[in-house]
């Protein structure tokens, strides 16, 4: 067990929010640094990166990290001096210092302790820094050069300002936005700082510094007996995150103090005259200059954004879909009203309210729901990572390019994609893209591109990840199909190339020779299009022999809500997720056609087998199927227009991994939004049911599933074939 | 204490079920509804008649007859629905009325006997003998029995 004496559990979970921050800062800018080569930026960025981290560990207490980051930053260090090569070799072990942090940030999350050794990874960065320092000495006057530059133009400015000579020197600091302890650094400047001279004061105070309050900006003043307030501003520099350091005021020695007394004498008067509580007034003051200051810099975005619970914003969303049924019922009511007392003035001004108040209700939902939606740069940013480590562990070259990291969707739908990406990413790396001798023989560059990309298409994201490799071969993924028994060789003659790369979705079939690392983890793309479709999502690919493939992955912006169809059957409504509906198409008794004993219809030269949902969902004993519907067909008293009209029936064409299937229906109700609800864990999951919703006159409707209820059928005329 | 209630007193609500009186404590019970329009689950487990919406709240339904395997009777104008609290999850049962509220000294309960209730010992807690009525009292955890739990893990198994 892991225990950090001192710190509460809001502390940790402060620490682990900052340190994912800092983790994964430190592994764009690795990967940054690796792509792009040596980058003053990027360097910065990474040194800043491991300098937090073992600012905030050694707050934490967690030694280990502290440890590794102390050593990985002096390395850093050296880079960022140009007093060391970036060489394969170190990247190397940054990457590696990067997950040995990550299962130390692990231990912190969990509570339970690693075992992870980090002396070994310590030896060596301890190893590269005796190397470059023994090698480099050359460099060290570069030093100062390097880390003046910044302070060089502020000094530049009180060599043509103010006064020169000892005296009282106020210097304003700000902060880099990227700061993310603010109140650390401030503490870490004037620390410096006060050891060259004594501290009049401090904007914000002291105390409110070492409170941890944000801040914007710090003043300093400070007594100061060199001749030029440079060496000042350079000390503060030199605290990590410091962006600049300005001198605003020089004055004879003893005039700041004076002022500053007469300011405290000021303060304390009002505090006094204030509430008795006078400490948190105080802070509260400071606070609200504190802002006031900061406003006019950058840090005037951070204020702007608040961390929510995700419960709360559930809870918020929960209601506004209530709020959802409860309009769309009060609408109903209204026009039942109006049915019945048409011309009635309050009527009318119901009506007006109810217009209003629906309204005011998509409007909430909308808003709710972009408050629920993050980038999905969430879910991108740990690939480059891994296609990195998968690209070296192959021999292969890729160049990984994200597009669309900042597209939004829900919280719901982006835990959910993680997992299917990996997998359609990992397949384009390692079964896509081919080694750079198979590419530059078949007249490639050797470098392969894999692109990931998402945008919003109406209210579904739709991701795409494209590589420029192999292609599927429509041929190899038949014989591969035949061999395995998943179909006839005579199907696969009759099969179009759509439908043979469409059975990679099947269960049991992988086109490649051989289970590795890569891919073969038991996972199929069967499992991917499941899970895809279990979000009421599709995936479809696009691929040409020898020129690469797309994937592209349809996403309904959110889980909560969806739009569907609803239709009625024996006087029960349904909803059909949109994202299975193809098409609706009236059918009569003599469109139906027989093949092997059960209905179909032809559509456009399909054909498409028929479902009827009593099959599947009346009680045993009271089906009303295809025979009955039929056979009344016959009779010749059916002449009535009306009994006609009664006749007529609709097949919705659903399309799931399942294939088409055509479900027959008494009538459509129409389209709309519908709130999921879960039948809970007492009823379970029922196959061929996703869910329940509650329509606008508080019925119940069920959602159907048109995947697993399609298995779930053929399964069961299967079966009845077979007893 | 054979039946569990560690209080001098309990407070029950009693509803019928095929002329017999059943109890069960107030804490439970979240509500009492008039029948109501109930959207069958197709294929869920045969004592599950389906789901209502309680105010906004999708709540499964059992027939408690069916449950306790006793004859089915029709819906009446004083068939309740009594909504209790099972787990995490509320739960609907029909029952044939609900009759009062009861507060009973714990001390007149005594442990179930097979011979004097139609209904299976395991969902019985014990039986409170008041001066003109046997309350019988149920234990809410059983009513949905292994055996019953059984079968929806079966039937999810085969789902999947």
């Amino acid at each position: 067990m892991l225990e950090f004496p001192g710190m509460t559990a809001d502390d940790i979970k402060v620490f682990l929010i900052e340190a994912e921050e800092q983790l994964q800062s430190l592994e764009d800018g690795l990967l940054e640094l690796e792509q792009a080569g040596e980058d003053d930026e990027v360097i910065g960025q990474i040194f800043r990166a491991a300098h937090t981290l073992k600012g905030s560990s050694a707050t934490l207490g967690h030694d280990k990290m502290a440890n590794l980051t102390h050593s990985m930053e002096s390395v850093l260090d050296l880079v960022r001096k140009s007093q060391l090569e970036v060489s394969p070799d170190l990247m190397d072990v940054l990457f590696e210092c990067l997950d040995v942090l990550r299962v130390l940030n692990r231990e912190v999350e969990t509570g339970q302790e690693s075992g992870e050794d980090i002396t070994v990874l310590t030896g060596r960065l301890l190893d590269i820094i005796a190397f470059a320092e023994e090698g480099g000495s050359g460099c060290i006057s570069g030093e100062s050069e390097a880390g003046g530059s910044g302070a060089q133009s502020t000094v530049a400015a009180v060599d043509g300002g103010i006064m020169h000579g000892p005296g009282d020197v106020e210097l304003r600091i700000a902060f880099a936005d990227t700061c993310q302890m603010p109140s650390v650094r401030a503490y870490q400047v004037v620390d410096r700082l006060s050891v060259m001279g004594n501290i009049i004061y401090t904007r914000p105070s002291m105390e409110l510094i070492e409170a941890g309050q944000d801040i914007g900006e710090l003043t300093v003043a400070i007594e100061w007996d060199g001749d030029s307030p440079q060496p000042l501003v350079e000390a503060a520099m030199d605290v990590s995150d410091v962006e600049s350091a300005l001198v605003v005021q020089v004055r004879p020695a003893g005039s700041l103090k004076g002022e500053a007394d007469a300011a405290a004498e000021a303060s304390r008067a009002t505090v006094a005259s204030g509430p008795k509580e006078s400490e948190p007034t105080g802070v509260e003051a400071g606070r609200k200059a504190g802002v006031n200051r900061g406003s006019r810099s950058a840090t005037s975005t951070r204020a702007t954004t608040v961390r929510v619970d995700v419960a709360r914003l559930d809870a918020l969303s929960n209601l506004v879909a209530e709020l959802v049924i409860d309009r769309t019922h009060l609408a109903q009511l209204e026009s039942k009203l109006a049915e019945k007392h048409g011309g009635d003035e309050l009527v009318a001004e119901l009506n007006r309210t109810s217009t209003h108040i629906g309204r005011l209700t998509t409007e909430l939902q909308e808003a709710i729901n972009k408050a629920r939606m993050f980038p999905i740069d969430n879910v991108f940013r740990r690939f480059p990572r891994m296609v990195r480590d998968l690209a070296q562990s192959q021999g292969k070259e890729i160049d990984f390019i994200i597009e669309g990291e900042d597209t939004e969707l829900d919280r719901s739908v982006s835990e959910e994609i993680g997992d299917p990406l990996i997998h359609l990413i990992r397949n384009a790396v390692g079964h896509g893209i081919e080694t750079p001798e198979e590419r530059v023989a078949a007249g490639k560059a050797p470098k392969g591109t894999v692109r990931l990309s998402a945008f919003h298409q109406e209210n579904y994201i739709v991701i795409e990840i494209a590589d420029d490799g192999r292609g599927i071969d429509p041929e190899a993924v038949k014989e591969s199909a035949v061999r395995k028994g998943l179909i006839s060789e005579e199907a696969a003659a009759r099969m179009s190339d759509r439908d043979a790369v469409n059975l990679i979705f099947s269960p049991g079939l992988s086109t490649s020779k051989k289970v590795d690392d890569v891919s073969g983890r038991g996972v199929g793309m069967d499992i991917v299009r499941k899970n895809i479709e279990r979000l009421n999502g599709s995936i479809s690919i696009n691929t040409r022999l020898g020129e690469g493939s797309t994937f592209t992955v349809k996403l309904p912006l959110t889980l909560a809500i969806i739009r569907a169809l609803l239709v009625a059957y024996d006087s029960r409504i349904y909803a059909i997720p949109l994202a299975s509906v193809m098409e609706i198409t009236r059918i009569e008794p003599s469109d139906i056609h027989t093949v092997h004993k059960r209905e179909a219809i032809r559509l456009r030269g399909d054909v498409i087998p028929l479902l009827w949902l009593g099959e599947i969902f009346s009680k045993r004993g009271e089906e009303r199927g295809a025979a009955e519907w039929m056979a009344a067909d016959g009779r010749p008293e059916d002449g009535a227009a009306g009994e006609a009209q009664s006749r007529r029936m609709f097949a919705v064409i659903t399309s799931s991994h399942e294939g088409q299937v055509g479900l027959v229906v008494d009538s459509l109700v129409g389209e709309m939004e519908i709130v999921i609800k879960s039948l809970g864990s007492f009823i379970g999951n029922i196959p061929g049911v996703s869910g329940v919703t509650i329509l606008g006159d508080g019925r119940v409707a069920l959602i159907l599933d048109i995947p697993s209820l399609v298995r779930r059928v053929v399964e069961e005329r299967n079966g009845a074939e077979r007893g | 204490m054979e039946h569990g209630f560690d209080a001098e007193e309990i407070q029950l609500v009693v509803f019928e079920l095929a002329d017999e009186s059943y109890g069960v404590e107030i804490s439970r019970v979240q509500d009492i509804n008039r029948m109501q329009e109930i959207t069958e689950i197709p294929h869920a487990p045969e004592s599950v008649v389906g789901v209502i919406n309680l105010r906004g709240r999708v709540i499964p339904v059992v027939d408690l007859r069916t449950r306790f395997g006793l004859p089915p009777a029709e819906h009446t104008k004083s068939t309740r629905i009594v909504v209790v609290q099972m787990g995490e999850e509320p739960i609907g049962m029909i029952v044939d009325a609900v009759s009062q509220v009861l507060r009973i000294p714990t001390k007149i309960i005594e442990p179930p006997s097979p011979v004097l209730s139609s209904v299976d010992s395991r969902y019985l807690r014990g039986i409170a003998k008041l001066e003109d009525e046997l309350v019988i009292l149920l234990d809410l955890d059983y009513v949905l029995s292994k055996d019953e739990q059984e079968f929806i893990s079966e039937a999810m198994a085969e789902s999947v």
